[in-house]
């Protein structure tokens, strides 16, 4: 604890709090901004923070990443196109609200949700870094294939009407994981000797043209169908506390699903983000009610990949291992600036270390104020004519789609997936499974090779000596095959 | 009428110009220079490509935009450069795989003769690792595990024909043990697998031994390194293997003699900028810088080795 106090007074400088504030408000934009996200903020910030001292440094990266996972979640609600893959689950719920003119009261779910899930995993961050830093170490390939098989479970969650349209659609976003080059061998997929195919197909075009441009297309395609209602003036609106207190189960599990979730490396929040509405479409008080427009999805979805934030930041910090893309980036910035991440960061720099979790904590209140104060801004956007709205989110996702790699081919994808999406769409397939299929399915994959490799092509061996697998194997069953189970004995109970 | 003569005017005036423009041999940079990384951000060849940047920027006497395109191991990013226009305003920073690895895995859309090699920036030798708590405390430990129980032990790799796994093989043919192969996609996954006692041992990238706090049992160079001097050499050990992770600057083929000359008289004056220098050191990466006709020749010689030796261990396309 000797070192919280040095730590705090270098927070507390007008530097690092400019920075905080700074990087909130940016983060915001460009996280809302569809397809930019989170990787785009940190690169643009990157150059700045070279001339900066560390702390303040530190405190710009973690404002911008904890607020660009956030933004994601506005032009979710609002234009039905998640800002980042994080929030693509805060979508199923957060756009129907919307659509019944309750875009303030989401976007007020979403905001406190996020804040609540980002300072409880600071929280878990600051009492048990080194012990998860040593649980994420446990996580071999065999332990991070079962729990990529309970995130698949959500697959069943988000398909609502047509359990097997859904299994249909999450097949084809597992399928689209396995295109181009194989990850263990290098040996080219299904890209029928056409060189673009070859780098596979990308997770950030397939999201943008299956939510955004499909988006679009729908719309045209139904012009008298609903589009979002304004109600009267329009801001950011906070449920009543007793809203908050049914639903409390949800959002402490979100945080704790969250928090876990960022700890292990080659995850992130879109994952976390997954299983926690799983959970909650599982177990959650409004269940039945999720997906068309029940807080409870937003708030379990916005948790979980909140609290992803300060969970990443475990092995980032403790091991030198970062959790996602955006943690590799910063460990490079930390390193530029002479700090090396890694196990003897603990001993070496608690100061930068304490320093981190404060700016967390800090960074969290200063979204919930950029929320409140500013999200009316972002409400002015379903003012807009809606010609003028289309062709705005049409020209953001492709640029979107262009700006992640750089690559001209993305935006061929990012058309054919809007395409695909459209047709679906209006065939009552629904399309998270695909993304859920094609943010998991890489991961899946290399985990199971990996592990069969490990185990001398055993099936058998996962089970062996790998207590963590096998309880998470548990519950993936149990989600899978418990309810069917009870309604057939309640049924036959019945007669 | 009025606001159209001028308005034709100047279209005119701007047609002259650009028409004088293409018509005079122009000088070289007339514009921002693109440097194409052909990984994502936040990796080892970004890193490098914008630590040289400053340096490079004032030497040439232009700005320099980094641009990342990702995908493929590289080859993506390759390409796009390969298939450029070689005026010198886009270049690539690449290490040793996509020109010197890759074509010999598969079909691409370009070749080493694609490139006009310019200057070498790092060149980090590999180093086989361990977990700091293994009984491994030398290659001779190693070996004789091995051999003691065949199959009983791992390695890990950053993927299929990659350096690690060339190493690797190398390193178990001179030793005449053998280990399971488990690949991975990235540096940092195979460290998490070394630090989790998933796999048993990693040849990779030296900065990695103080990053993640490992045991280093040899370095794959043909002398002692300075930065990693109580690590003993292959050789020592008694396998005389070379291999090392390298990168440097490349422009198109087919560039004129003279922007080349630019370009490479820059470089050799970034690489040597103490801004750039006192950069890697802080990074632990090892500079070896080659300029022109040396690194041509060196990236040659390593594209025939590395066809040789992924054909030997039957990778090869």
């Amino acid at each position: 604890m000797e070192h919280v106090v040095p730590a705090l007074l270098q927070v507390l400088s007008p530097a690092s709090i400019a920075a905080i504030l700074i990087g909130t408000v940016f983060g915001t934009i460009v996280g809302a901004l569809p397809g930019l996200g989170s990787v785009v903020a940190i690169t643009v910030i990157l150059p700045f923070t070279f001339g900066m001292p560390i702390v303040p440094s530190v405190a710009l990266i973690l404002a911008v990443y904890c607020s660009s996972i956030y933004g994601g979640s506005i032009s979710a609600i609002l234009i039905n196109t998640p800002g980042t893959p994080q929030a693509a689950a805060t979508n199923l719920d957060g756009y129907p609200m919307a659509m019944e003119g309750k875009a303030s009261l989401a976007l007020g779910w979403a905001t406190a949700a996020s804040v609540f899930g980002g300072v409880f995993s600071t929280g878990v961050l600051i009492v048990a870094a080194p012990q998860l830093a040593a649980v994420a170490l446990k996580f071999g390939p065999v332990e991070t294939f079962a729990l990529i098989a309970l995130a698949l479970t959500c697959i069943a969650g988000v398909s609502r009407g047509s359990t097997l349209k859904g299994f249909a659609a999450g097949i084809l976003g597992l399928f689209l994981a396995t295109v181009g080059a194989d990850p263990m061998t290098g040996d080219l997929r299904f890209e029928f000797g056409y060189f673009p195919l070859t780098a596979g197909v990308g997770l950030l075009p397939v999201l943008i043209g299956l939510f955004a441009i499909s988006e679009v297309m729908v719309r045209v395609f139904r012009p008298h169908q609903a589009t979002p209602q304004i109600v009267g003036t329009v801001g950011f609106k906070l449920a009543p506390l007793r809203e908050w207190l049914i639903r409390w189960k949800s959002l402490v599990k979100g945080s704790v699903i969250g928090s876990f979730v960022g700890v292990l490396p080659g995850t992130g929040a879109a994952v976390a983000a997954f299983i926690s509405y799983a959970e909650a479409k599982r177990a959650g008080r409004f269940r039945d009610k999720l997906g068309k427009g029940e807080p409870e999805g937003i708030v379990a979805a916005e948790s979980a990949n909140n609290a992803v934030s300060g969970g990443a930041l475990v092995p980032t910090l403790a091991l030198g291992i970062p959790g996602d893309a955006v943690t590799a980036i910063m460990m490079s910035a930390l390193i530029i600036q002479g700090v090396q991440p890694g196990v003897r960061m603990f001993a070496e720099n608690p100061d930068v270390i304490y320093a981190a979790f404060i700016v967390l904590i800090l960074a969290n209140l200063a979204i919930f104020t950029v929320g409140a104060l500013g999200v009316r801004y972002f409400l002015y956007a379903l003012r807009m004519p809606v010609p003028l709205l289309l062709s705005v989110v049409i020209v953001l996702s492709f640029l979107g789609a262009y700006g992640d790699r750089g690559n001209e081919f993305d935006l061929l994808v990012a058309f054919i997936a809007g395409v695909v999406g459209f047709f679906l769409r209006i065939n009552g397939f629904p399309t998270a499974p695909v993304v859920i299929g094609l943010v998991l399915g890489r991961i899946f994959e290399e985990s199971l090779r990996q592990g069969l490799i490990l185990t001398d092509n055993s099936f058998q061996g996962f089970f062996v000596g790998h207590p963590i697998a096998v309880a998470l194997f548990c519950v993936t069953f149990a989600i899978l095959f418990l309810p069917p189970l009870i309604g057939s004995v309640r049924r036959w109970k019945g007669r | 009428m009025k606001k159209t003569i001028p308005a034709l005017c100047g279209l005119f005036a701007a047609l002259t110009l650009t028409l004088t423009g293409t018509s005079e041999v122009v000088a070289y940079p007339e514009k921002p220079v693109v440097i194409v990384v052909p990984y994502k951000a936040g990796g080892n060849s970004d890193r490098h490509t914008r630590l040289l940047q400053p340096a490079l920027q004032d030497a040439l006497g232009a700005d320099i935009v980094v641009k990342n395109v990702a995908g493929a191991a590289g080859t993506v990013g390759a390409a796009q450069v390969a298939q450029a226009k070689p005026d010198g305003h886009m270049l690539a920073m690449m290490p040793i795989a996509p020109p010197t690895m890759q074509p010999h895995l598969r079909d691409l859309p370009y070749g080493i003769d694609s490139f006009e090699p310019v200057c070498m920036v790092d060149n980090n030798p590999v180093v086989l690792m361990v977990n700091k708590t293994s009984p491994y405390k030398s290659v001779q430990d190693l070996v004789s595990a091995a051999k003691a129980n065949p199959g009983s032990l791992t390695y890990g790799t950053t993927g299929g024909g990659t350096v690690p796994h060339l190493a690797a093989i190398g390193f178990l043919e001179g030793a005449d043990v053998s280990m399971k192969h488990v690949p991975f996609s990235n540096a940092a996954d195979v460290m998490k697998a070394i630090l989790g006692e998933v796999v048993t041992m990693f040849i990779g990238p030296a900065s990695l031994v103080e990053r993640f706090d490992v045991r280093p049992l040899a370095i794959f160079a043909s002398e002692a390194v300075p930065m990693f001097a109580d690590v003993p050499t292959a050789k020592s050990e008694g396998l005389d293997l070379v291999f090392s992770i390298w990168g440097g600057l490349f422009a198109p083929a087919g560039i004129p003699e003279e922007t080349y000359q630019t370009l490479t008289a820059a470089c050799a004056k970034a690489v040597a900028d103490p801004r750039t220098t006192e950069a890697m050191a802080k990074i632990k990466s090892n500079a070896d810088p080659r300029i022109g006709e040396d690194f041509k020749s060196f990236v040659l010689s390593q594209y025939e080795l590395n066809g040789r030796l992924l054909g030997k261990a039957d990778l090869q396309k």
